[in-house]
């Protein structure tokens, strides 16, 4: 529908300019596929442009600010969008308005505190398809207010983020049909990913590795796409929980080894106080894997520099 | 001294010898060494094959490995030594050691066969801990690689400024795929080995019955329970209240605000230490129910029994009904009001009634608990299908 696309690309642009200019502040709905090791499989994700890309978007806002998204659905079928994370109930109780399939929509976010949130698509099929993304709250990027300097800076925080998942190709086959296919257990995940990427791939990615110097502090936003539970091993550190939203008992807790429960967030605080290479994986060493081939999955490296 | 608590002095005794710093690190005879052709009885007395590490004083592998003491502050140099057909490493799991003692193939070494090395760091934290190999690591954890370490002060205190207890006892869940063990080169694909047989100190079913098992307490203070897993499912423990459990640390760290544990939920590579001051008397059990990863579904529980050393060690005079506690809700009586939460050590599905007979609930409780939030005060009765556990009751203030 060209006409309906014009109108799609100028509300965009209206829309966007009146926000804060970000690509972060129009997100495109698009409808692929990815590759994985031997499998080709159907991908719903949340993309920075118009062009599809296996990797979901993370979102950044100021905490304790109402904010805007202009959602873009490149999708054949209607969507809502939903937030959960910290303990903010202003999150959980938020939905979105619907997304019409081809259509343009600003959404309003509520003002949320500080912490991780998951933003994703509801349902099942967009959920096996992986439409989840990251919403960071709270935490300026290297030179915004509150995080002066310059990456190389040994007082700035630098912030990563992973969006945690396990695949199933036989799973998503059963929704990428006309019609959705009855799932049958068991549950078994063939890959398993930081943000939709899997070991080695997760160490050339700059948000996924952990490259900090010496003395530096780096913040990881942690969520949990998919069925399965996780737990996260850190090499070399112990990390602060400053947010877990299934057990919100535990901030400030002290941990090298850190469950993210299915569909919940964490944020963890890491002070570089040694130098070296020491990986960060899933502990569940199935997810260390990549179609059942050990080392891959869920596992990156911490670099520390002097 | 208990049977477990002499395990452990003597795990003390062997491990001091290691209490030297990295420069004489030559010096020292290996204290470890790794072995792939261990047998491991089960609780049907199948003899399993396993791969593990043992002390080469006794020249002998074990599932799990032996457990491993060192003193606050202490300097240690684990030399290990491996006469195996293939390469291994120690990963001292929690000890945030350096880059070349972390016993990763690909960042740190190898110890490859025939080989010997050394793995040096100060045991500055104290707090439970683990290590386990880290050479194709999905297999080689499967295949029993692992054991506990546990890092003790010398005044008695679990930390500084913490309370003093009477002993330790480890509990290291983990779990195995029996497939994979009797057939570890057929075992690819790595990311679909679903564990079938589920262990607490390597040891599972009637076995944990055996009087060597036993946590055997006195009045001489709390006995702290040193928890960890290297299992690939999820455990879910259940303290009886009479055991008064409160869990003090997690990963070898102090927590600012013990808190009360009824219920524990330990993931692969967590450790927790709870301490538990047991009512005089008691004999019963602590369950670890085993969840598996993927499908977050109920695959068994292991009991763990406690039992009060006044009683003896004759079994034949212990009630066999303890080892399968009675259904139990908890905390209870509960008090009434939003998000309040009642749990029950049972994963099966239960039937809820109330006062009146009317049914309230029919349907499994989750790990959660029950949301009680709008239920009213009063007096309700729960029943489960399960022969063993049967019928209790829970008020509602």
């Amino acid at each position: 529908m060209p006409i309906k696309l014009l109108i799609n690309v100028l509300l965009t642009i209206g829309l966007s300019s009146a926000l804060t200019s970000s690509a972060q502040d129009t997100l495109w709905i698009s409808y692929g596929t990815w590759v994985q090791e031997l499998d080709t499989m159907d991908a719903l994700r949340f993309n920075p442009n118009d062009a599809f890309s296996s990797n979901n978007a993370v979102i950044d806002r100021p905490a304790d600010a109402a904010s805007q998204l202009v959602l873009v659905n490149n999708d054949s079928l209607d969507h809502t969008l939903s937030l959960s994370g910290s303990a903010d109930d202003a999150a959980s109780s938020w939905i979105g308005a619907n997304l019409l399939a081809g259509d343009t929509t600003a959404l309003d976010f509520p003002a949320l505190s500080q912490g991780s949130y998951r933003y994703f698509l509801n349902g099942d099929r967009a959920h096996v398809l992986g439409a989840a993304g990251l919403l960071r709250v709270g935490f300026p990027a290297p030179g915004q207010p509150g995080n002066p300097g310059s990456p190389s800076d040994p007082a700035t925080t630098l912030l990563f983020n992973w969006n945690l998942c396990e695949w199933s190709p036989t799973r998503i086959a059963t929704v990428t049909g006309p019609t959705p296919e009855q799932w049958t257990p068991p549950y078994i995940p063939k890959y398993f990913t930081i943000n939709e990427r899997s070991y080695p791939a997760t160490i050339e990615d700059p948000a996924t590795e952990v490259n900090l110097l010496l003395g530096q502090t780096g913040i990881i936003s942690v969520t949990n796409h998919g069925y399965m539970d996780q737990v996260v091993h850190f090499h070399g550190f112990h990390v602060t929980i400053l947010y877990d939203t299934a057990t919100p008992q535990r901030q400030n807790w002290s941990k090298d080894t850190v469950p993210v429960r299915a569909g919940h967030t964490v944020t963890l605080e890491l002070h570089a106080d040694q130098l070296g290479t020491y990986p960060v994986h899933a502990h569940n060493l199935i997810a260390v894997t990549n179609a059942g081939f050990y080392p891959g999955g869920m596992l990156t490296l911490i670099q520390v520099t002097p | 001294m208990t049977r477990i608590s002499l395990a452990i002095a003597l795990a003390t005794a062997l491990s001091i010898v290691s209490a030297v710093g990295p420069v004489l690190a030559q010096a020292l005879p290996p204290l470890l060494f790794s072995e792939m052709d261990g047998i491991h009885t089960l609780d049907d007395g199948t003899e399993l094959p396993f791969w593990g590490y043992g002390y080469v004083a006794e020249n002998e592998i074990t599932l799990p490995a032996p457990v491993l003491i060192y003193t606050l502050d202490q300097n240690v140099n684990i030399v290990f030594t491996n006469p195996s057909p293939e390469s291994h490493t120690i990963h001292l799991h929690g000890l945030d050691v350096d880059q070349a003692n972390d016993g990763v193939p690909t960042t740190s070494m190898f110890i490859p066969m025939n080989g010997t090395g050394s793995y040096a760091f100060t045991a500055d934290h104290e707090g439970t801990f683990l290590y386990h190999c880290h050479v194709t690591t999905t297999l080689h954890l499967s295949m029993g690689m692992y054991g506990m370490l546990i890092v003790k002060r010398p005044d008695g205190l679990l930390f500084e400024g913490g309370p003093a207890y009477s002993t330790d006892v480890p509990v290291l869940f983990s779990d195995l795929e029996i497939a994979t063990n009797l057939d570890p080169t057929g075992s690819f694909p790595f990311h679909d080995l679903r564990p079938d047989y589920f262990m607490v100190n390597g040891f599972s079913g009637t076995q944990l019955e055996e009087p060597e098992q036993i946590i055997h307490y006195s009045s001489d203070g709390p006995v702290a329970l040193r928890i960890g897993s290297m299992g690939y499912s999820r455990t879910l423990c259940y303290f009886p209240p009479e055991l008064h459990a409160v869990c003090h640390m997690s990963d070898g760290r102090a927590l600012s605000a013990p808190f009360a544990a009824d219920t524990l939920t330990v993931f692969s590579g967590e450790r927790f230490t709870v301490l538990i001051s047991p009512d005089p008397g008691f004999d019963g059990t602590i369950e670890a129910q085993f969840w598996n990863a993927p499908d977050n579904g109920y695959e068994q529980s292991q009991f763990i029994r406690v039992r009060d050393e006044v009683l003896g060690l004759d079994e034949a005079a212990a009630s066999t009904a303890s080892l399968h506690p009675a259904l139990t809700a908890y905390p209870n009586p509960i008090a009434s009001g939003s998000g309040v939460r009642l749990h029950f050590n049972s994963p099966n599905a239960l039937t809820i009634f109330d006062a009146s007979g009317r049914l309230c609930h029919n349907a499994p409780v989750p790990p959660s608990g029950l949301d009680i939030s709008s239920w009213s005060a009063g007096h309700y009765t729960a029943h489960t299908s399960s022969p063993d556990k049967g019928t209790t009751a829970f008020i509602i203030q």
